[in-house]
């Protein structure tokens, strides 16, 4: 290879890889909108299995609610973000990758030590057995000469390596721990194995038998190594080492893969990688999985590799499914000549059999055409300058000019399968949209419906209301008097007369000598008289106050009433009694986000009513009390025991007369509880149900718009929880609807 | 002796026997330094008087007035009166009529009573001038609904009303008889403040007489369009004011009005509202008298026939008042033949009977009366 040539290959290779790495941000971006999209989809199933769980969802609309082929869709997701990883593989790439495939002792190893320039003890090489346990990716470097090993961790190594074994080899249960492992008592043989199965079984034993030997390197982190210590991490036993009596090692086991940098003595070499793919057509689990899976992200060509050697100098079977199983990595490259190069291995003295091996491979390979559909390249894997001319230098020329192609192809494919899985999504959206539709069409409009029975709540308290209004006013206006009023007015005025009769509290008798004590130490009867009438008055206004409680107890009644009828039409809004219940709903109807100031104002209103003797009604029935004026009466009393009972006898009869007349005109007052509750109700009312747009207040009607949708949930419980938590799933989907669809349309952008 | 017939239209116990007795004990204080004297005309009279005194002083001396205490009239009982001025034969009779309060309603009658309900009846009728007591505090002091309902029984409004308007009717019949009925509302002294009391409530009782009495106010009025209404109230006793008043429930499960009254310390009777009472009679005497007197003028005896056939077809208040002229001529004419000291004296206190009658009659009435 002239240096002009390799110089320009490597100047088209280091292009091309650029051009990669400027492409590789959209496809990663692609990917990113991919994974996205999955999760979208993911969710917004999720999102329809709960609205069609929703109670308001009839069972024939449920049908439509839902991706029917969810698990195909997702797949397709699966398949394109898969394309697309395997193109962001291969733009990530620092390199060109060339694996190199075949089956046992073909030369392989040989081959990467021709184009590395390492040996026997970095790849190891037999003539006998397969040596290459671990497989290897050997990069060019003109400084750094090392080899990085991966370790498997225990976890990793017991699912890679031995669950598969344990898989194929038909065995109930893999072990779960290290420890498992160890002390499983593997089967000297099974019964009736298949031919398989006794390697597997062989394999696995002697993998079981070694563990001493790499369990402490399932460490699951990175091993840097010189490139002459590599040998055990990546060969296995040689046949002497099995064959003797000391423990084999088999530290290769816990290797996952192992990159080697150093120095390729070729020109034009230096963004080359070779990624050695040990294992094909070897006895081991699932071997072929890993090995397809391998290419496709690893390298951008193959060397297949076939050595005329006398037992197989011709294209086998076997060669044809390794050429099979190749192929399928190849993806989206449309000419399969661009991913797969046949090395023929041609061993010094090996010619003559060479000669019909490459003729029978043109024939069944090429269909008699050579370079038809593959390229077959000549080289003696020991020989570097035959490895340098007959392989590296065609296939370097070869890739500088098609591997623009193959990524072109490569991306195309990608892109191809993300449109079609756009296309699949939308199409199944547009039916699912459609689905949805139909709901939001029969679900109705929340808030209408607030209103709605906002109207038929301000009625229905209207109409229970106003009953009571109308039993309140027939009580008011009633020929008779309240049976409950007089009864209070007669038990005070019954209590201040056993009062008065019974001397004021303290008998007569007490009272007379208290009263001849006093005319005696004053030397006059004013004094004690005036205290005794002004004491008299005094008890008798503070005796008739009991009234109070009658009064508040009428009160209390008128809003018990009211209250009863709020609570028995709002739900679960409001569940004391009274003013209990007044006081709590004062509260809830000066809400800071919906106030209802006149509505608040009618409660408050009710709530500060008020009827007491005290500021009340004995104002008015005061003048009654004058006649407990010794000023007014005057009578001109001895100050001895004769005037006592004089004075006695006044004061008796002017109490006997106050509170007669107090009585009196408490019972034939204009004003009793019950007119005056059933005024307090009646504008209770009024405010509540009908009045109209005044100062901050928007009128009733408005406010109970206002109130019904502050407390729906509690006024109709259930009613707006489900249309609301109906309205959420509905809106959820519908909201992962319109966002899948456009991450869809974006991910078809990013592409 | 003729005399004025005056009717009593009331209910048992609300007060007509104190009514006479005060409207005497009034009549003799106007009367009093006129030499006209105002006495019981008869024995019987004379008892029931002493004995409605006896029973008052009593009460007011133990300073605890009880209205029960006051026998009710069990039977018709004429009060008898007369007005003497010391001249033989020319006495003015008035006659009043008490009888029990329980005929004025039917079932308050036996069977021997109705003979004697229907002479009632018909003095009544005759009578010009009609006096209604009534008891205030029973129309002040009930208020509950259910006591105020009560009130035409224990007030006999509807008996009243009915007598009331049969008596409007045969004074409608006589036009030229003057017709007068008094609505006297007593035991009013808790309800002025005219005569020791603290508080006005007048207002109020008219209030309450209106509600109650308007029937039988509307249908005197129907009835004897000329007829002169008047309301006066009265303090019959003046020195008492009520304490305290309930109705209970007596256990034959009938409601009974209780009334319990203080007697002021001073003890004084001191009537009000009596006089005018007094003055409204005087003024159908006055009035008769004139209609009836013959001027000294050339149509004399033309109108002396006329006053005679008047008498005659009345056969009531004229005739006794053309009788109580003729009686007063004799005496003048016996008292002109003789010509000495004593006949002077006569002819001076027929002289001082007219005048003092004339000053009554002329006299105005108190602030508490109002003509309905």
């Amino acid at each position: 290879m002239a240096n002009n040539g390799s110089d320009f290959i490597a100047g088209e290779i280091r292009s091309l890889l650029t051009t990669r790495r400027a492409l590789l941000p959209g496809v990663q971006a692609k990917i990113a909108a991919w994974r996205d999209t999955d999760q979208t989809l993911v969710e917004l199933a999720a999102a329809l299995d709960l609205l069609r769980e929703h109670p308001s969802i009839a069972a024939e609309t449920a049908v439509g609610l839902g991706f029917p082929h969810l698990a195909d869709l997702r797949s397709q997701i699966a398949l394109t973000i898969e394309q697309l990883t395997a193109v962001e593989a291969r733009y990530s790439r620092d390199t060109v990758n060339v694996g190199v495939s075949g089956s046992a002792r073909m030369g392989k190893s040989t081959l990467l030590q021709s184009v590395s320039g390492l040996d026997d003890r970095h790849i190891p090489t037999g003539k006998d057995l397969p040596v290459t346990a671990v497989r290897s990716r050997i990069y060019h470097s003109p400084s750094i000469r090392r080899a990085v090993l991966k370790l498997h961790s225990r976890e990793s190594f017991l699912k890679e390596i031995i669950q598969p074994y344990h898989s194929e080899l038909g065995f109930a249960a893999s072990p779960r721990t290290i420890d498992d492992f160890r002390n499983h008592a593997y089967p000297d043989e099974l019964p009736e194995p298949s031919t398989d199965q006794v390697s597997l079984l062989r394999r696995l034993r002697d993998i079981h038998g070694a563990l001493w030997s790499y369990e402490k390197d399932l460490t699951g982190a990175e091993m840097v190594v010189d490139l002459d210590d590599l040998r055990p991490f990546v060969a296995y036993p040689t046949h002497r080492e099995v064959s003797g009596d000391a423990p084999v090692s088999r530290r290769y086991l816990a290797v996952r893969d192992v990159r080697i940098d150093c120095a390729f003595p070729h020109p034009g070499v230096e963004h080359l990688g070779i990624v050695d793919l040990p294992g094909l057509g070897e006895v081991a689990a699932e071997a072929e999985q890993h090995h397809v899976r391998g290419l496709q992200h690893e390298v951008d060509v193959i060397l297949l590799v076939k050595k005329a050697v006398d037992a197989s100098a011709f294209w086998t079977a076997a060669d044809a499914r390794t050429l099979k199983l190749l192929d399928r990595a190849r993806g989206p490259i449309r000419n399969r000549g661009d991913f797969v190069f046949l090395v023929v291995n041609t061993p010094l003295g090996a010619e003559a059999l060479a000669e019909p091996m490459r003729a029978h491979m043109v024939e069944h390979v090429n269909n008699g055409q050579p370079g038809k559909y593959f390229t077959m390249l000549d080289t003696d894997a020991s020989d570097a300058e035959s490895v340098r001319s007959g392989v590296l230098r065609p296939l370097l020329h070869a890739l500088a000019t098609r591997l623009p192609v193959m990524d072109a192809e490569y991306l195309a494919g990608a892109e191809e399968a993300a449109v079609s899985t756009g296309a699949s999504l939308a199409s199944a959206l547009a039916d699912l949209q459609e689905a949805v539709r139909g709901i939001r069409s029969t679900g109705g409009d929340e808030i209408e419906s607030v209103l709605i029975n906002a109207e038929e709540l301000r009625e229905d308290l209207a109409g229970g209301l106003e009953a009571l209004v109308e039993r309140l006013r027939l009580r008011a206006l009633s020929e008779e008097d309240d049976p409950e009023y007089i009864s209070a007015i007669k038990g005070v005025y019954q209590d201040v007369s056993d009062w008065i009769d019974d001397g004021f509290g303290s008998g007569k008798d007490a009272w007379i000598t208290k009263a001849v004590r006093r005319f005696t130490a004053e030397r006059g009867t004013g004094a004690f008289a005036d205290d005794a009438v002004n004491w008299i008055r005094v008890e008798i206004a503070r005796r008739f106050a009991a009234l109070d409680s009658f009064y508040s107890g009428q009160i209390e009644e008128a809003r018990r009433e009211v209250g009863v009828i709020l609570r028995e039409n709002t739900g679960t809004l409001l569940d004391r009694e009274g003013s209990e219940l007044l006081r709590d709903l004062a509260d809830l109807l000066d809400n800071p986000r919906r106030p209802c100031p006149a509505l608040r104002a009618a409660v408050t209103g009710l709530l500060e009513l008020r009827m007491e003797y005290r500021s009340h009604l004995h104002p008015r029935l005061r003048p009654h009390l004058d006649v407990l004026q010794m000023s007014q009466r005057s009578p001109e009393i001895r100050r001895d025991e004769e005037g006592a009972h004089e004075l006695f006898r006044f004061c008796q009869e002017m109490a006997q007369n106050a509170a007669h007349e107090i009585r009196k005109a408490l019972l034939d007052g204009e004003v009793t509880p019950v007119q005056v509750t059933y005024a307090a109700v009646e504008q209770f009312v009024d405010i509540f149900i009908r009045s109209g747009p005044i100062g901050d207040s928007k009128g009733s009607r408005r406010e109970f718009e206002r109130f019904a949708r502050a407390y729906r949930n509690e006024i109709w419980p259930g009613t707006y929880q489900g249309i609301a938590e109906g309205n959420v799933r509905h809106d959820r989907v519908q909201t992962l609807i319109e966002s899948l669809q456009r991450k869809i349309d974006g991910a078809g952008r990013a592409a | 002796m003729t005399a004025f017939k005056i009717g009593l239209l009331g209910p048992s116990r609300v007060g007509k026997t104190s009514l006479v007795t005060a409207l005497i004990s009034e009549g003799q204080q106007l009367l009093a330094g006129s030499g006209v004297a105002m006495l019981p005309d008869g024995r019987a009279t004379e008892d029931k008087i002493a004995d409605n005194w006896e029973q008052l002083q009593g009460d007011l001396l133990a300073g605890e007035f009880t209205p029960g205490n006051l026998r009710g009239t069990m039977e018709p009982f004429y009060f008898r009166l007369a007005l003497d001025p010391g001249v033989p034969g020319a006495r003015i009779g008035i006659e009043l009529l008490d009888f029990p309060g329980g005929w004025l309603a039917g079932r308050g009658r036996s069977a021997h009573s109705e003979s004697d309900w229907d002479a009632c009846r018909s003095f009544i009728t005759r009578s010009t001038a009609l006096l209604v007591p009534i008891d205030a505090a029973l129309l002040m002091e009930t208020y509950e609904k259910q006591h105020v309902k009560l009130l035409p029984k224990h007030l006999t409004t509807t008996q009243v009303e009915s007598v009331a308007r049969e008596w409007a009717i045969e004074r409608n019949r006589r036009p030229h008889e003057p017709a007068l009925i008094a609505f006297a509302p007593v035991k009013c002294e808790a309800y002025f403040n005219d005569n020791g009391g603290l508080r006005n409530k007048s207002h109020l009782l008219r209030q309450k007489f209106d509600e109650v009495y308007g029937g039988v106010v509307a249908a005197v009025r129907a009835e004897a369009p000329h007829a002169q209404l008047l309301y006066t109230p009265v303090d019959t006793l003046g020195c008492v004011e009520m304490v305290k008043s309930d109705w209970v429930l007596n256990e034959a499960g009938d409601w009974t009005f209780d009334a319990k009254y203080r007697v002021r310390r001073d003890r004084k009777i001191s009537r009000m509202g009596v006089d005018d009472l007094m003055t409204a009679v005087s003024q159908q005497l006055i009035q008769g008298k004139r209609t009836m007197t013959a001027d000294e003028s050339a149509d004399l005896i033309q109108r002396a026939q006329q006053a005679q056939d008047l008498a005659d077809r009345s056969e009531g208040f004229f005739r006794d008042v053309l009788m109580w002229l003729n009686r007063e001529r004799q005496a003048r004419r016996e008292a002109a033949g003789r010509q000495d000291r004593e006949a002077q004296e006569a002819v001076r206190r027929l002289q001082s009977l007219d005048t003092v009658l004339e000053k009554i009659a002329t006299r105005k009435f108190g602030p508490r009366v109002q003509r309905l």
